[in-house]
């Protein structure tokens, strides 16, 4: 009873309710964790902001969110599937070989090993970390840092497209039919965007900056597809 | 060939680079994360062959060039192959760590790597991956960029030129300006550049050492 009262103030100032956790003191050690500086001083926030050119405030929200990631991916028993946001801070991490192998796995006592690739199967371990999140954390993965486009709304786009124009194709609108073609048109070219994320053939960087009024949008299970472009590192295999 | 260590350089040029879960090989995920030929692709792993072999020497701090950093990149996160087969089997157990950031050094390591590359491997290294863009250098080619635009400009003035393409040559003669005078003002010595989409793989201008793509073995 007294060490789960500590735990709740411990783990308050992190937003995250220590009752859920399945090893707190894990956690604990990751969140407070000293990422390391660089060779020219600068700290691990600031070579995060430098490397993708975002603001302070997403580079200690992406930690955060990295933290929890390495929270998770220590311990699950299975494959863990990072987001791209978390997988650009990992890189980052596992670009200082000596602290990420000598200090943090020596700290936590596991080798967390990434490995890039997308094996079938990506996407159902995708979801399975985000409910592991969503177990562990008792709340939404930010949608900010973990929605994967899945390029839904682009390709239903493309099938109203299609249906529009084959619609205006049968004749039956007379003369709305040049109109409907020119809509089918812009449907289709309005959905483009969305269908080449979701098939990851246009990559947006993995951190952009977070909007300055926080998001109430937070992660439906439903929307969270990874697709292909998981970053494609995976942990805890 | 002069090298030091022949056993181990045969070990660090057969070291077979990991294909990823899906399959790919190590080129093509190089080649795909970059966008560039497979020739470039098969180019770059062959010098980041040899810095890793420099670097196993263990004669000092070892900085690569952009390029070179992005193939160690992609190495480092096939966390496994690297941690547990490469080091293992190719170093004896001795790992070559990678350390982000520039430190005062940086620019004299860099040129000691270069040095050391000539000694072990008896030429140059290949001035796409290897060349070092010196801060002399780069501010001579932007003041060339700014002197031609200048001339340009005057041509179309004393020719009454349509100001579509007024405006295009101001344009480009701001933008050239802008990256002179940031150049002329970075603080910091020979070597510290500024320069505007620098393509790290090109043949000709490529491997700027710059800020080394903060990666320095040791």
């Amino acid at each position: 009873m007294a060490r789960a009262a500590t735990a709740g103030i411990v783990a308050a100032d992190a937003g995250i309710d220590a009752m859920t956790l399945s090893n707190l003191a894990l956690w604990q050690r990751v969140r407070d964790y000293v990422l390391p500086l660089d060779s020219g001083n600068r700290t691990f926030e600031e070579q995060l902001i430098v490397a993708h050119g975002i603001n302070r405030r997403t580079a200690k929200a992406a930690i955060l969110e990295y933290r929890k990631f390495l929270y998770l991916a220590a311990i699950s028993d299975r494959r863990v599937v990072p987001s791209r946001a978390v997988d650009a801070v990992w890189h980052l991490h596992l670009g200082h070989t000596r602290d990420y192998w000598d200090r943090f796995c020596e700290q936590i006592g596991q080798r967390l090993h990434h490995t890039p690739g997308t094996p079938p199967g990506h996407g159902k371990d995708y979801a399975a970390t985000l409910a592991r999140y969503r177990a562990e954390f008792e709340q939404d993965p930010p949608a900010h840092f973990w929605h994967q486009p899945s390029g839904f709304y682009g390709f239903a786009g493309l099938a109203l497209a299609a249906v529009l124009a084959a619609v205006a194709a049968t004749g039956w609108l007379g003369d709305q039919s040049d109109a409907a073609f020119v809509v089918a048109g812009v449907i289709a070219l309005a959905s483009l965007p969305s269908v080449l994320r979701g098939l990851g053939v246009w990559k947006t960087p993995a951190l952009r900056n977070q909007s300055a009024v926080p998001q109430g949008k937070t992660l439906n299970t439903n929307s969270a597809s990874c697709g292909g472009g998981c970053g494609g590192g995976c942990g805890g295999d | 060939m002069t090298l030091t260590d022949r056993a181990l350089w045969a070990r660090i040029e057969s070291h077979p680079l990991p294909a990823d879960a899906a399959g790919v090989s190590f080129e093509d995920q190089l080649r795909k994360l970059h966008r560039i030929s497979g020739r470039t692709a098969r180019a770059a792993i062959a010098e980041y062959r040899r810095f890793l072999y420099l670097s196993a020497l263990k004669q000092g701090r070892t900085v690569p060039t952009k390029a070179v950093d992005e193939v160690w990149h992609l190495h480092l996160t096939h966390t496994k192959d690297y941690w547990e087969t490469f080091v293992p089997n190719a170093l004896g157990g001795a790992a070559i760590h990678h350390t982000p950031g520039s430190p005062d050094s940086h620019v004299s390591d860099f040129r000691a790597t270069r040095a050391r590359y000539e000694a072990e491997f008896d030429e140059d290294p290949p001035k796409g991956f290897w060349a070092i863009q010196t801060r002399r250098g780069a501010l001579l080619s932007q003041g060339v960029m700014v002197a031609f635009g200048s001339l340009f400009l005057w041509i179309g003035l004393t020719n009454d030129a349509p100001w579509p393409w007024l405006a295009i040559v101001l344009l480009f003669l701001v933008l050239a300006t802008t990256v002179f005078v940031r150049s002329a003002a970075t603080s910091g010595g020979d070597g510290n550049t500024f320069q505007f989409g620098i393509d790290i793989w090109a043949d000709g201008e490529g491997g700027d050492c710059g800020d080394c793509g903060g990666g320095c073995g040791d």
